[in-house]
């Protein structure tokens, strides 16, 4: 093989690489981030919770608040891949 | 060294500086995290106390906490303490702070563990109203007999007379409506809806002189169906639904023309005997004395005398209406519900408290938990003024709910000053000019001094969470440092570099120093805090101001160079202003 053919096949392979890994990056920021938005989703709602009051909306918006019992979960949806895979974070608070 | 090794060094410890960004980074979310999660668990433990408050205002302050610590230990935290805020004798908030644990692996820097303090504040906003459908009712202590209707029928003074009246639906009382209704509530009801004449006919007669309270006085007995009754009440006293126009009022026996008297049930008394002061402000100034007597019960009036005309000038403002009345008179909602909440006991169906979290400053809190007690202890009716009324407490405790995102946006602030302290000690080691690396030293010098001296101050400093691991890991490094600058001093053949050297070796010497009066937390990687005295701030001071004194020595010719480039652009930037504005 020629010293040309030689770097195509090592350009292919470690851009594939990069790819990958840009992607697998993407997705544990992606889970991070809703991770965290479920959590502080969590913390608002289960004051609101306690004290007796509606979970307002926008708290609503992007996640599934549910109580069960005396816990919160909060189930925020993750996309992954552009939507090639999906995933939830969950967070829970115990209430009163 | 050659290009290549310095390439090298600058590309190690350029990996050096990311990793080390990543440490801080990691550590910083690790605690960021926590103290979101502490301040959660101190918010839901406050809620849970106070919800248990607003329902039972008599709680004890160790159940509360029990509630609370339960709370904080579910979500992952621990009680560290608990206050109940009293204004007077009203309770109005619960006070917690809870720590919670944080742990977790931080890049390079392993598995770490801190503690995170939060602190939270729920307040409660009492209400009640009386039944729609019926009358005032009362907490008669079991008692039954004539004593509970007497206290029955003067429970419902001020309410307006009407004709053939016994029931809230119609108004108000008549005469006889009024006797009826006082023994039924008494658990003595009298059979059908006895007119003043069926009273008579059912009643033993009794001489004047024979009156006990509970027994019955009537007009026109000389017919044989009289058309008027009261019920004495004792003291020389009736309480009687006179006529239309007026309520039920408090007069004196002698007063209504009264020329025959019967007792409807014989025996002794079944009832606790009331307060004769209370009783008798209340018939002096025409007020309910269980109302009365539950003010002074709950401590919020010491004088009935001065409690009754308050009341009865705030019934006269709202007739008709008890609970306003008593809001009125105590100028406090929270405070009138709880009276009547004891005034009236299980009859009253309308007593609810509403909890809300209300903002919290460390210093107020423990400024409302110290005036609170005293007072609380005196147990006057003098407000602390520590809280609001109700529906302040409500916009509040939006408003704490709204704010509860931006803490982590603070913490984030914080961790954005600490990075950018850090990319200044980064920019004077990996910076290529050498002006701009001395200059980036000087501004990291300003800011260190401005830090110590701003610590001065306040009497110190203390070490937490980042700044404490920053310190922790500076400290060992500048003592190291300090030796390897006063040997480069020592070696160093121009004077220029004599001064740096030493100069830096005193700074880095003073300031771990100074770093290390804050003792033994210092190197205890358990302690979650360590507290450097004035006198280590003031090392610290001395050794940045030190450094800054030697950067601008060293870089005396470029600063003074850069100024007069600034002051040449600012006079040429001044001439074309003022040839641009000129006309000529």
């Amino acid at each position: 093989m020629s010293e040309r053919g030689q770097a195509t096949i090592e350009l292919v392979v470690c851009a594939g690489l990069a790819a990958i890994v840009a992607v697998g990056i993407q997705a544990v920021l992606v889970a991070w981030a809703a991770q965290g938005r479920a959590q502080g989703i969590a913390d608002q709602a289960a004051v609101v919770v306690a004290e007796g009051r509606p979970v307002p909306a926008d708290l609503r918006r992007d996640a599934t608040i549910q109580v069960r019992a005396h816990t919160l979960v909060v189930t925020v949806p993750v996309r992954l891949a552009g939507g090639l895979a999906h995933t939830s974070a969950v967070a829970r608070a115990a209430l009163p | 060294m050659s290009e290549r090794g310095q390439i090298s060094v600058a590309a190690v410890g350029a990996i050096a500086v990311v990793l080390l960004g990543a440490v801080l980074l990691g550590y910083l979310s690790m605690v960021a995290a926590g103290g979101g999660h502490a301040q959660r668990a101190a918010d839901l433990a406050a809620v849970a106390a106070a919800t248990r408050l607003a329902a039972d205002p008599g709680a004890t302050p160790a159940a509360l906490r029990e509630l609370a610590a339960d709370s904080a230990r579910r979500n992952g935290a621990r009680l560290v303490s608990f206050d109940l805020v009293r204004d007077g004798p009203v309770p109005r908030a619960v006070d917690v702070a809870v720590a919670l644990p944080v742990g977790g692996t931080v890049p390079v820097a392993g598995r770490q563990s801190h503690q995170v303090d939060a602190r939270a504040r729920a307040g409660v906003a009492y209400s009640a109203s009386l039944p729609a459908d019926s009358f005032r009712p009362i907490d008669l202590h079991g008692g039954r007999g004539p004593l509970a209707a007497v206290a029955a029928a003067e429970a419902q003074v001020g309410w307006p007379y009407v004709w053939g009246g016994e029931s809230r639906a119609e108004g108000g009382f008549d005469c006889s409506g009024l006797v009826d209704y006082a023994y039924a509530a008494a658990g003595d009801p009298l059979p059908g809806r006895p007119t003043a004449a069926d009273l008579w006919q059912d009643a033993r007669p009794v001489t004047a002189d024979e009156l006990l309270p509970g027994d019955l006085a009537f007009v026109g007995t000389a017919s044989g169906a009289p058309h008027h009754v009261g019920m004495y009440v004792g003291g020389g006293m009736m309480v009687v639904a006179p006529h239309t126009g007026a309520d039920v009022r408090f007069e004196p026996l002698e007063a209504g023309g009264w020329d025959g008297f019967g007792r409807l049930f014989d025996g002794a008394p079944v009832a606790a005997g009331s307060d004769p002061a209370v009783e008798a402000a209340a018939r002096a100034h025409q007020v309910p004395p269980h109302a009365l007597a539950a003010e002074l019960r709950l401590g919020l009036a010491t004088d009935p005398d001065t409690a009754a005309t308050a009341l009865a000038a705030a019934m006269r403002r709202h007739p008709g209406d008890l609970a306003a009345a008593l809001g009125d008179a105590l100028g406090d909602g929270s405070a009138a519900a709880l009276v009547l909440r004891s005034a009236s006991g299980v009859g009253l169906h309308g007593f609810s408290g509403v909890v809300r979290l209300l903002p919290v400053a460390a210093a107020a809190v423990r400024a409302a938990a110290a005036t609170a007690a005293p007072t609380a202890d005196a147990g006057g009716p003098e407000p602390t003024g520590v809280l609001e009324s109700g529906e302040k407490a409500v916009e509040r405790g939006v408003e704490q709910s709204d704010h509860l995102g931006s803490r982590l946006s603070l913490q984030a602030a914080a961790g954005f000053k600490n990075l950018t302290r850090f990319g200044l000690t980064a920019a004077a080691t990996f910076v290529p000019d050498p002006h701009l690396r001395d200059l980036s030293t000087l501004a990291g010098a300003t800011w260190d001094g401005v830090e110590s001296g701003l610590a001065l101050t306040r009497g110190g400093v203390e070490l937490a969470g980042p700044s404490l691991w920053a310190t922790r890991l500076t400290t060992p490094l500048g003592i190291g440092f300090s030796a390897l600058f006063a040997y480069q001093a020592w070696t160093a053949r121009r004077r220029d570099d004599r001064i740096w050297y030493g100069a830096q070796a005193a700074s880095s010497a003073l300031t771990a120093a100074g770093a290390m009066t804050a003792g033994t937390d210092l190197i205890m990687l358990g302690a979650g805090s360590a507290e450097v005295p004035p006198v280590g701030a003031a090392l610290m001071l001395a050794g940045v101001t030190i450094l800054a004194a030697a950067c601008v020595y060293r870089e005396r010719h470029w600063l003074a160079a850069g100024a007069g480039r600034a002051a040449g652009a600012v006079a040429g930037a001044g001439r074309s202003l003022a040839d641009a504005l000129n006309p000529f």
